[in-house]
């Protein structure tokens, strides 16, 4: 007979096609009773081999796969790739690129919070912000699908600029959108933040300190949520985010809420910087660097195109030989990228430092000695993606 | 805090949202019923495009060969039909591409460009893979839908 001091440990595999795992991912958890004694995440099943693939591909052509990292804010993975290729070619990028890449940069910010925000109050039982978000969000998709054509793989950051200048529609649909979306944003957050059930599911749940938050490599609103003022816009910027004024928010609590409300902040601090980029945009102006050698073959004059921009475009652009190590700040948190050349078109190795990675194997130090109804809402506040888990 | 909990205060709120949107305008479309209208930079179904004398504008260069990433463009060069070299076959396999517009982007000559087709479903897989004579189509604005 087993006694109730006595319990016996159960194993439960929650995943891999569990709607709230945010992919294809799988967690064995050992419970006793209620209580979560380990988990263990399991990663893998998205396996595409992108760094592999990066190897075998010039760097231009490698652009469309880092979409399929963080397929949720593709913008800003697009960002951080360019951003670590000029680095190691020692680019300059026009003054209207740079605004451009800030634009779409907080409203790919905005897009994945408005996502997350969604389908965590859907994984804890509120379906109705699920609906308010995406509806949002869709806005957000129409003026991306203006300016590339493209819903969610956008390929649209090119080292030196930006693949093709902004219309004046999407200037009107941007502004639209910053008068009309924070006022839309307060439903969201009238339905949650001070609701009780939703304070009681996410107050003192899934607790980090800010020591364990610092040595298991959290970034992004997971770190800040912690109370570490840590933002790469601010702490090694980038682009031209020090002309702009806007605030990181941090909260010392590190629970689920406190992972939340940072979330939120974010949202009308990216609404801040984009109401001083539309202010500030040159109204003319290169949206590509003319002497970029990823400028394609027909954007110049007829008589230019020689046997040389053939050879360019298959064999890619000769980087120096050398290394770099370039961090940038996703919705998620930092999306590095390691690049080794060695004088070829193609990199000899390329490491990504997904935040999503970090976050996963993260998860047993938050949860255990939780409750089993409390690694739901743990998984949807560390918002990660499984593309970018497993890469 | 507490005094509002007495009052459900926290859940009225909620709920005077929700009532409030119950009596708003929809937000959706009734998709076959009703289209959304697409930008112009729309990247869906390949065209090749023709020169003003109604020829194919291709060099047969292969450079959108060689850029795609998936690999799902196959082109063959030979002897046309009027005895000049030049491209003679091109294919597009739909079910591989990934819709990133770097074949448009790097042709020379501008002979590929992407139209706003996007229902390519079909019944058969054979049928995803696009021939020169099914590119090769000005298509009519009213014709959209039939180029399935």
């Amino acid at each position: 007979m087993i006694g109730i001091e006595e319990t016996k440990r159960v194993r439960i595999n929650m995943g891999p096609q569990h709607p709230a795992t945010h992919g294809v991912g799988r967690f064995i958890l050992t419970l006793n009773g209620e209580i979560i004694e380990d988990v263990k995440p399991i990663c893998g099943y998205l396996h595409r081999g992108l760094e592999k693939l990066a190897e075998n591909m010039t760097y231009q052509q490698f652009m469309p796969i880092v979409d399929r990292l963080d397929y949720v804010a593709s913008m800003n993975n697009d960002l951080a790739y360019c951003l670590a290729i000029e680095k190691l070619l020692g680019m300059e990028v026009p003054e209207r690129a740079e605004y451009i890449r800030i634009l779409i940069a907080e409203l790919g910010r905005i897009a994945s919070h408005l996502i997350w925000l969604g389908t965590m109050a859907l994984d804890i039982g509120a379906m109705t912000p699920y609906f308010y978000t995406f509806r949002d969000r869709e806005t957000i998709y129409d003026m991306f699908e203006e300016i590339c054509g493209a819903r969610l793989m956008y390929n649209y950051v090119r080292m030196g600029g930006v693949s093709n200048d902004i219309t004046p529609k999407f200037m009107e649909m941007l502004k639209h959108f910053l008068d009309t979306f924070p006022k839309l944003m307060k439903e969201s957050d009238g339905l949650l933040t001070k609701n009780r059930i939703w304070m009681s599911r996410t107050k003192d749940v899934g607790v980090i300190n800010y020591d364990d938050a610092i040595s298991w490599g959290l970034s992004g609103p997971c770190l800040r949520g912690s109370g570490v003022n840590w933002d790469l816009r601010k702490n090694r910027p980038y682009g031209i985010y020090p002309s702009l004024d806007f605030d990181i928010p941090y909260l010392p609590e590190g629970d689920v809420y406190a992972r939340y409300l940072v979330r939120l902040e974010e949202i009308n601090q990216s609404v801040r910087i984009l109401r001083q980029c539309v202010e500030k945009i040159p109204s003319g102006g290169d949206y590509m660097n003319p002497e970029s050698p990823f400028v394609r073959p027909m954007k110049k004059p007829k008589e230019g195109i020689a046997l040389k921009d053939f050879v360019l475009q298959i064999r890619g652009v000769k980087a120096p030989a050398g290394e770099v190590y370039f961090g940038a700040e996703n919705p998620k948190g930092e999306l590095g990228f390691y690049i080794v050349s060695d004088g070829a078109g193609k990199p000899y190795r390329m490491k990504i430092r997904t935040p999503s990675f970090v976050h996963v194997f993260a998860l047993p130090v938050i949860v255990k000695g939780g409750l089993i109804a409390d690694i739901v809402s743990v998984i949807s506040s560390l918002d990660f993606v499984f593309g970018e888990v497993d890469r | 805090m507490i005094k509002e909990h007495i009052l459900f205060a926290d859940l009225i709120k909620g709920l005077s949202i929700t009532i409030k949107k119950l009596f708003g305008p929809s937000v959706t479309l009734h998709y076959p019923i009703q289209r959304r209208e697409l930008p112009e930079r729309m990247r869906f179904l390949h065209k090749l495009d023709l020169t003003p004398e109604g020829k194919i504008k291709c060099i047969a260069c292969g450079i959108c060969e060689r850029i795609c990433p998936p690999k799902c463009i196959k082109m063959t060069r030979g002897t046309r039909e009027d005895g000049k070299k030049g491209l003679t076959e091109y294919e597009i396999d739909i079910g591989r591409c990934i819709f990133c517009g770097l074949c448009v982007e790097v042709c020379p000559e501008e002979a590929i460009s992407m139209t706003n087709i996007y229902e390519l479903a079909t019944y058969n897989k054979a049928d995803t893979v696009y021939t020169m004579d099914r590119l090769v189509r000005d298509v009519p604005e009213e014709k959209k839908a039939e180029v399935r």
